[in-house]
């Protein structure tokens, strides 16, 4: 698993998860990324185990609202941003607001 | 009184609404075992950009947007398994089907008619002719008594038909050849000033001398659509006097530019002549009334033999030419159906719609040889004297005949190499026993239906007491042996 290479924009998108942003219309709003690209690179990263997701505990009656489905990081996913972070050194600054 | 316009956009669902239509349509494109979670998700997502929206004030048709995002997603989930193998896999088992080959033929169809630049040789030939009355026109020539005296007529001999005759209402002369114009190599017409008026069409010229027409297509390809000024026609520059009607063309859909006899033209050249025969005139009726004319002027009457051919029959006659290659491309292929004919099959939906594919399959064929063969061959083209072209209609007929031969041919073999049941093409070939070895065994290659319906065993050399294929049903227990790993 550590030797996956994500491309830019999959580093962005492991890059907000990792700084709390946890669910996709959130990591929308953060990266600026369009829906269409946001949700495919979750389930990419995800299928390559670095995030994992579950559902919101709870029941939707109760909540008075739909449940969502968080993201975060694994531990692979953690290692793999270490070296994304080395490869494309300007990722920091694209999500240090 | 003001009217209440109605926005159309109103009349749409709001914003939220389409977003969950579009994210429930693109649920279809998800596996089903996924469907529902992924359906969850993208509604719960819908419901909070929804809500952060409205609390930033901002324009909710976004939500329209967001939710377009949802189909590339779907597509995701519906290709990420695909790899290059399981593409080829899916490509190889498509294209043994039947609907395939069906797809393919009419892709074909397609292609014929698109690199035609849309069938204009079989427009022209099956719409109307584009004259007023078109069945009253005919051709005259002289002679008639086999293909190979046919001759032009006399220009005289149309002066006296004009003046004398009580059976055409008018009769004008053409003449065609090719000519270099304006630096480009076409047929160009020398027509009489009535032409264009027997036809049924406003006069082209307008009593202009030294004036030059333009057909639709030779004007569109060189000129680009713009009408020149006047143009050269070998060493002589004509004033253009406007462009024909697109569907406009006569006998030939060659002629590019057409111009007007002068007054001095010779009386006794021979020239191509087209009449406007008067209502309810046979073409018989015609050839005496115009025979009897020419007797009166002195000619003898073995030289006045005429001969008469209605425009629209010669334009037709291709289909004659094509109906014969097709019979006789039958004839010859029908003895390779025998055995199939001969064996006493009941009749069953899936004998019904066998003989349904098989038929459309040929059909489609046939079809794409009629249209390759009026589009590509000069098989429409008529001779300047109404007559069959001989240096093309021989060499069209023939390549209808071998195009009709080879398509029933694959047909038929198309046909014995699909599965009796599902009708797709067998795979998995594999040789069987010895060729040499044929006392009471049979050597030959036996063929597999994937779905496994069955297998057909295709003997190579022929013995007298076996069927040369032989078709073995796969008991159902079988089937599962044939089940696809996906």
């Amino acid at each position: 698993m550590s030797d996956i290479k994500l491309t830019h924009t999959a580093a962005l998108v492991l890059k907000v998860i990792s700084g709390g942003c946890r669910y996709g219309f959130d990591i929308m709003e953060k990266t600026g990324l369009p829906s269409g690209t946001v949700y495919p690179i979750l389930r990419r990263l995800e299928q390559a185990e670095l995030i994992q997701s579950k559902w919101e505990p709870g029941d939707a009656q109760e909540l008075q609202r739909p449940q969502r489905r968080y993201y975060r990081l694994t531990r692979a996913g953690e290692r793999t941003l270490v070296k994304a972070a080395q490869r494309y050194p300007l990722l920091e600054n694209l999500t240090a607001e | 009184m003001k009217k209440n316009r109605v926005n159309w956009r109103d009349l749409l669902p709001n914003p939220l609404r389409r977003a969950s239509f579009l994210i429930r349509t693109a649920a279809c494109l998800v596996p089903r075992s996924e469907r529902a979670e992924w359906r969850r998700e993208w509604l719960a997502e819908l419901h909070f950009a929804a809500q952060a929206m409205r609390e930033r004030d901002e324009p909710s048709a976004r939500l329209v947007g967001f939710a377009r995002g949802a189909f590339q997603d779907a597509a995701w989930h519906r290709l990420r398994d695909w790899n290059r193998e399981k593409v080829e896999r899916a490509v190889s088992r498509g294209a043994q089907s039947a609907g395939f080959c069906l797809a393919a033929l009419i892709a074909l169809l397609a292609l014929i008619a698109v690199a035609s630049g849309f069938l204009p040789e079989t427009r022209a030939v099956l719409l109307p002719l584009p004259y007023a009355d078109a069945g009253r026109i005919a051709t005259v020539t002289q002679g008639g008594t086999t293909l190979a005296t046919r001759w032009g007529i006399h220009r005289e001999w149309v002066q006296w038909w004009r003046a004398d005759s009580r059976l055409i209402e008018d009769a004008a002369t053409y003449v065609w050849t090719e000519q270099t114009v304006d630096g480009r190599r076409t047929l160009a017409a020398k027509v009489s000033g009535n032409f264009f008026a027997l036809l049924g069409l406003a006069d082209a010229f307008s009593d202009c001398r030294d004036c030059a027409v333009l057909s639709h297509e030779f004007w569109r390809t060189n000129y680009g659509g713009k009408t020149p000024a006047s143009i050269v026609i070998g060493t002589k520059t004509f004033r253009v006097a406007g462009v024909l009607d697109g569907r406009f063309w006569f006998l030939t859909r060659r002629i590019g530019v057409w111009t007007t006899e002068g007054p001095h033209e010779n009386r006794n050249v021979r020239t191509g002549v087209v009449v406007r025969l008067r209502p309810d005139v046979s073409k018989t009726q015609a050839e005496r009334d115009l025979e009897s004319v020419v007797q009166k002027h002195g000619v003898n009457q073995w030289s006045s033999l005429i001969a008469i051919s209605f425009v629209p029959d010669r334009v037709r006659s291709v289909f004659g030419s094509f109906a014969l290659a097709l019979i006789l491309a039958i004839g010859t292929i029908l003895p390779a159906l025998r055995p199939n004919l001969s064996a006493a099959n009941p009749v069953t939906w899936r004998a019904v719609g066998r003989a349904v594919f098989f038929c459309s399959k040929t059909a489609l064929l046939l079809l794409a040889v009629l249209l390759a063969g009026l589009e590509f061959t000069r098989a429409a083209s008529i001779t300047m004297l109404g007559g069959t072209d001989l240096a093309t209609e021989p060499l069209s007929t023939w390549l209808f005949l071998l195009g009709s031969m080879g398509a029933l041919s694959w047909s038929i073999y198309d046909q014995r190499r699909r599965c009796r049941v599902c009708l797709r093409r067998y795979g998995l070939a594999a040789q069987i026993g010895c060729p040499g070895c044929i006392l009471l065994s049979w050597s030959g290659t036996e063929l597999v239906c994937l779905e496994g319906h069955g297998t057909l065993h295709v003997g190579e050399p022929v013995a007298c007491w076996q069927e040369q294929d032989r078709w073995t049903s796969l008991d159902d227990s079988l089937l599962e042996l044939f089940a696809q790993s996906d």
